[in-house]
């Protein structure tokens, strides 16, 4: 049943085909289970990241937060990135778009697993299949994108967490969503570098991701993103391949009857 | 003066305070900075249109600081293993913040371990704070819904992080599969919808901006503005009087000269009278637009013409004439508001008597027409 719910948020999902710009959101839903980039997610884009005309916007945090939803029970569980001497934050996605355009261009996701081998801790990885954003007045930039999940791993999860196994969500459908307080203004677009998140600019311990950036635009703001999928839909090919049999187990048991009945 | 004394305890007591309520049909624009704590996808944010309560709750996943480098993941309390934040607090039915609720309005509870020994160093009620500020937006299609909080009288274990700051708490409501009826941007309805968000350090609340000047000029017989005048004194039928008023829940006696409601007599027509005309310049001298003025003189009739506000550094001259055969002093009492500020200022114009001899303690520019005893000031 509950697959069945999940895969049901699959198809809620608004799907675009991959390779369109869009100046406007996808309009991607959010379906459970969800992970909540967590203790600081920085947006960092290098304008030239990837070539001359491909800009490249990487997405790190310093923990995730994985949420089964409330229809599932409302468990969570974090994992860290942080750890003793260990002050630099994960990458966790990049998407990279065309830097005069927009233009999605391609993108993955690689969320990790977290520092501590022995806590409870979860692997999400894939591809970004689109993306949208607008730049609305007075809340700043929202990003969205879509993703198909190729591989998810978990381990030592808690019992309320079961349903968590290896292969979960492989081959479904997710999406995934970034929210920041402060909007580019006309200094940052694609065609420039920019770092975005809280403490942006006194943060020194981004430098692993900062060193292709050109005088980049640091801007102090609220970064709330999350990660969500949900398991592939049951095939439809062994779905029907079941009905057919019982059909045909049903169908001399019918024949049998009939001409019972018709020849006393 | 005295006048000047109880406006002055006026503005002590009622002007200079600004309440803690505000209420705001858009996002305060908070911005909650460093350390901060943080809950994911798993919170929800609820509203019950009967009681005006909103709810935020959710799960807090860490705690965290860039700069010098804080971190911890939040864990369940020792006792009952919980980790929870809540907020609580009452609006009205456009959103306007209204009230905090009995109790805390903030609780995070939890445990954190900030230097990795993996024995909690925090370990109970983390924060707790007084909602002061709610804003909201409802979000474009297909984006997110946002609120935003402002907190303050914040306590708890991690409060000595927050010393000196109130605290921002900022929310994202997606859209999503599991709450189909989120918020619309009304609040006449209930709704309920996911919500992940942020909690940190912001700037205290700073008093609103408010500042008006007056300055008060008497004229006689189309003389230039001056603070003092002098006329010849006769005999007055007009007598001072005083009346106990209320301004901002503060009441002071205010001192008015003039019949009072009585008729004129007779007689006073057989003394010489002097037309003053009083001038009271108000001017905004802030940044901020100042309403609902009140401008209030020595006399028994009220000033007309006063607008309902000003613009920044607008100013406004009203006038009033009287005909006055003995000195007064003309106190003007100007006050203002803005959003929660209060401000006001005095001024004194002087009708003195024309024909007295200047005395010894008498200092003022004016040329008397006697100069006897007064070791040859001027």
């Amino acid at each position: 049943m509950k697959r069945s719910q999940l895969a049901l948020g699959a198809a809620v999902l608004a799907t675009v085909a991959a390779g369109n710009a869009h100046a406007a959101l996808i309009g991607v839903t959010q379906t459970f289970p969800d992970v909540t980039l967590t203790a600081s997610p920085y947006l960092i884009y290098d304008h030239n990241g990837v070539n001359s005309s491909t800009g490249r916007l990487t997405v790190v945090t310093g923990a995730a937060q994985l949420a089964e939803g409330a229809a599932a029970g409302g468990s969570t569980v974090t994992q860290s990135y942080f750890g003793a001497g260990d002050s630099i934050p994960d990458f966790v996605f990049n998407i990279d778009v065309n830097n005069t355009t927009g233009a999605f261009i391609g993108g993955t996701v690689s969320i990790g697993f977290g520092n501590a081998p022995s806590s409870a801790r979860f692997l999400w990885q894939g591809t970004v299949t689109d993306f949208g954003f607008i730049s609305p007045g007075g809340s700043g930039n929202i990003f969205d994108a879509t993703w198909n999940v190729s591989d998810d791993q978990y381990q030592n999860m808690p019992v309320g967490l079961s349903q968590f196994v290896n292969g979960y969500l492989t081959g479904g459908l997710g999406g995934l969503k970034i929210s920041s307080s402060a909007a580019w203004g006309t200094a940052a677009n694609f065609g420039t570098d920019w770092i975005y998140g809280a403490g942006a600019t006194t943060n020194p311990y981004l430098t692993a991701y900062t060193g292709g950036l050109t005088s980049p635009l640091r801007t102090n703001s609220t970064i709330l993103a999350d990660v969500f999928a949900a398991p592939a839909p049951v095939p439809l090919p062994a779905a029907v391949w079941l009905l057919v049999s019982g059909f045909g187990l049903i169908a001399p048991l019918v024949r049998r009857k009939s001409a019972n009945r018709i020849a006393p | 003066m005295r006048v000047s004394q109880l406006f002055s305890g006026l503005c002590m007591a009622a002007g200079m305070a600004f309440a803690s309520a505000t209420s705001n049909a858009a996002l305060l624009g908070v911005t909650p900075t460093e350390p901060t704590i943080d809950f994911g996808g798993s919170g929800i944010v609820d509203y019950n249109a009967t009681t005006g309560i909103v709810t935020v709750s959710g799960i807090p996943s860490t705690f965290f600081r860039s700069d010098p480098f804080l971190f911890g993941q939040i864990a369940g309390a020792t006792g009952d293993d919980e980790s929870l934040i809540t907020v609580q607090f009452k609006v009205d039915s456009a959103g306007n913040f209204v009230s905090g609720v009995d109790g805390a309005d903030l609780i995070i509870k939890g445990s954190v371990d900030v230097d990795f020994d993996s024995v909690a160093d925090y370990d109970g009620i983390l924060l707790q704070a007084e909602v002061t500020q709610f804003g909201f937006e409802n979000g474009p299609s297909g984006g997110d819904d946002a609120f935003d909080i402002r907190f303050g009288s914040v306590s708890g274990l991690l409060a000595s992080f927050y010393s000196s700051h109130d605290l921002a708490l900022s929310v994202a409501s997606e859209t999503s599969t599991e709450f189909p009826n989120a918020f619309s941007g009304s609040f006449t309805t209930d709704f309920v919808g996911q919500a992940k968000g942020v909690l940190g350090a912001t700037d205290p609340q700073q008093p609103a901006l408010c500042a008006v000047d007056v300055e008060a000029y008497c004229s006689v017989n189309g003389s230039p503005n001056k603070s003092k005048c002098r006329i010849q004194v006769t005999k007055s039928p007009k007598r001072w009087d005083w009346e106990d008023r209320s301004h901002h829940g503060s009441t002071y006696r205010r001192f008015t000269y003039g019949m009072h409601g009585d008729p004129e007599p007779a007689w006073s027509s057989r003394y010489n009278a002097t037309n003053v005309l009083f001038s009271y310049v108000v001017t905004n001298t802030g940044t901020t637009a100042v309403g609902n003025l009140v401008i209030d003189d020595s006399f028994d009739t009220p000033v007309s013409g006063v607008p309902a506000s000003l613009a920044p550094g607008a100013s406004v001259t009203l006038t009033r004439t009287e005909r006055l055969r003995e000195g007064i002093e003309d106190v003007v009492i100007v006050s203002g508001q803005y959003q929660t500020a209060q401000c006001g200022d005095t001024d004194t114009v002087l009708i003195k008597d024309k024909l007295r001899d200047r005395r010894r303690h008498d200092y003022d520019d004016f040329r008397d027409k006697g100069e006897r005893d007064n070791n040859g000031y001027r």
